[in-house]
């Protein structure tokens, strides 16, 4: 995990170079998704793995609603990839805010709706302290919100095996593929 | 052919100083003059409307580039892209105004490289593309509204009495205009109640330190320094047992004869301006809590306090005084003491400086208000 994190420091200058493939997948034993209680932008009390992630092929991102460079281009790449995805049952996208001082439902909510979000797009927030267990336990940090790495985790849950750290910027083509492809997998079964 | 540049470039940009607030209006906030909606394609993804993702929103309100989230965002100024440069491990040669709009439009730099995936392709119609480069011809090169050689001139609303530094800041006076002049480089309003100054703030650019308000919400140019109204409703709530009921008033106090006496009674300022205290029921006494930003008879303190945050933070600028910076300086203030009020901490995401408010509890026999509990925050949900 560690190594991972160094390689996106790396990158810092040459993000085009791993646009477009997955930078890695964590090898090794696969951590858990915190169960943490998070908010929804509906208003309703979730907890993150059971009500999010349990059963299903889920990419999660990381934004905040004050955020001017980056978050749009992860807002309009989760909303592409939502429409490239279609209808495939058990595939959901979750962006969890890592400002959750700020961001209440409503501010998430208002920022979804600008890229298009569709039901199966869920973002939350909650209490600092979970959020960051939370993005602790899907490998990154709240730190400091203004210097976060563009970053996508797919968790599958059906398969389950190493999650997919995608760069946040990647052709949602290519995340619609990874989500597809495990999509197809759990139809098949 | 450098100098050849910068001249075609300022040309276009002195044709018409129409076409450059109209190109500042689409490099700051994505829109178009005509009303039309400008769509910016994202790599891979669906276009989405410009005013998502405005010039300004990475390149900065200056042009002078920012780095957020791995993204770095060259400087876009005039001067530099005048100049041939070496943007991350791409190099190029200087711009031409041609060159610029299919940077713009196609997304290739002057040297015919693609540029990063995280530049969007704006869909421009001949007359944006114009107005947009007409801009960035003299982007960087406008004197910053208010700074002058030797002063520097800042806005006041409010009656209460706020007196200039005697220091100089790299050179430059500070000066304190009255009367809503539009020639400043920044103000602040220490009003009871700063709702004008934060719309004057948004729609004129102005960055605005702001000591109280009441239901204006502060965006990008307006920073409140007290909390807002909502963090001040759930300071009082805080104040109280969490098992007693509590009844808030936020605009007078209509009805509190019928209020439960066994409850408390919660204010905010504003609704304790518009309240009549001989209606309160004697039975009330003691149960009705009022919030303010801060002590009453701090005033005068407050508002030396606000222009001191602001003078620290120009200070901070050193001679290169831009609004944008003076806006990245004040998001990066931590819990930065202020005179007479509680510590103000703003963020890009959040422009109150806390979620504290100064709670007192009315005497209703003695028509007075105690200074007690006292500060009291607003619990994070």
């Amino acid at each position: 995990m560690r190594r991972i994190t160094g390689m996106y420091k790396y990158t810092f200058f040459s993000l085009a170079l791993f646009c477009c493939a997955p930078l890695s997948a964590v090898a090794g034993d696969i951590p858990q998704v915190a169960d943490v209680e998070v908010v929804a932008q509906t208003g309703k009390t979730l907890h993150f793995y059971r009500d999010l992630v349990k059963g299903r092929v889920v990419a999660i991102n990381f934004v905040y609603t004050g955020c001017s460079s980056v978050c749009p281009l992860l807002g309009a790449n989760f909303a592409r990839a939502q429409t490239l995805v279609g209808d495939a049952p058990n595939v959901a996208f979750v962006s969890v805010s890592i400002d959750p001082a700020n961001d209440t439902p409503q501010r998430l909510e208002a920022w979804a709706a600008k890229f298009g979000a569709k039901p199966g797009w869920t973002l939350v927030t909650g209490a600092k302290a979970d959020i960051d267990a939370l993005a602790k336990s899907l490998g990154t940090t709240t730190a400091d919100p203004t210097s976060h790495t563009p970053l996508v985790v797919i968790v599958d849950d059906v398969h389950g095996g190493a999650w997919q750290r995608l760069n946040g910027l990647t052709d949602p083509a290519a995340l619609a593929k990874v989500l597809r492809a495990d999509a197809a997998r759990l139809a098949a079964r | 052919m450098l100098r050849a540049v910068l001249l075609a470039l300022a040309a276009l940009g002195a044709v018409s100083g129409d076409a450059v607030q109209r190109g500042r209006e689409i490099f700051t906030h994505g829109r178009a003059a005509s009303g039309a909606t400008i769509t910016a394609l994202v790599e891979g993804a669906a276009s989405i409307d410009a005013a998502l993702v405005p010039c300004a929103n990475c390149h900065g309100v200056d042009g002078r580039g920012t780095s957020e989230g791995g993204i770095r965002a060259p400087d876009i100024t005039a001067a530099a892209l005048a100049d041939a440069a070496t943007v991350g491990a791409r190099k190029r040669t200087a711009y031409t105004p041609a060159k610029l709009k299919r940077a713009i439009t196609l997304g290739f730099d002057a040297s015919g490289n693609a540029l990063d995936r995280a530049m969007p392709r704006f869909a421009l119609t001949a007359r944006d593309a114009e107005d947009l480069i007409a801009y960035l011809g003299v982007l960087g090169k406008e004197a910053e509204p208010g700074v002058a050689e030797h002063e520097i001139r800042i806005g006041v609303t409010g009656d209460v009495d706020v007196v200039a530094p005697q220091t100089r800041i790299y050179g430059r006076a500070i000066r304190l205009v009255r009367g809503g002049e539009s020639d400043v480089f920044a103000a602040i309003d220490v009003s009871p109640d700063g709702t004008a100054s934060i719309e004057r703030a948004e729609r004129e650019h102005v960055p605005t330190l702001v000591l109280n308000a009441a239901q204006a919400e502060p965006e990008k140019y307006a920073f409140v320094l007290t909390a807002s109204a909502a963090d001040a409703v759930a300071a009082l709530r805080a104040a109280v047992p969490a098992s007693t009921s509590a009844t808030t008033f936020t605009n007078g106090c209509a009805g509190i004869e019928r209020v439960d006496p066994a409850g408390f009674v919660l204010m905010t300022a504003g609704a304790a301006k518009r309240c009549d205290i001989a209606a309160i029921p004697p039975s009330l006494d003691r149960r009705v809590l009022v919030a303010a930003g801060y002590p009453p008879g701090n005033d005068g303190a407050a508002a030396a306090g606000a222009l001191a945050l602001l003078v620290g933070a120009l200070a901070d600028l050193g001679r290169d005084a831009t609004r944008a910076r003076l806006l990245t300086a004040l998001e990066a203030l931590r819990d930065a003491p202020v005179a007479g009020i509680a510590p103000v901490t703003w963020s890009p995401g959040r422009h109150f400086g806390t979620r504290r408010a100064w709670v007192m509890t009315l005497d209703v026999g003695a028509q007075r208000l105690l200074a007690a509990p006292g500060w009291s925050a607003a619990l994070t949900p």
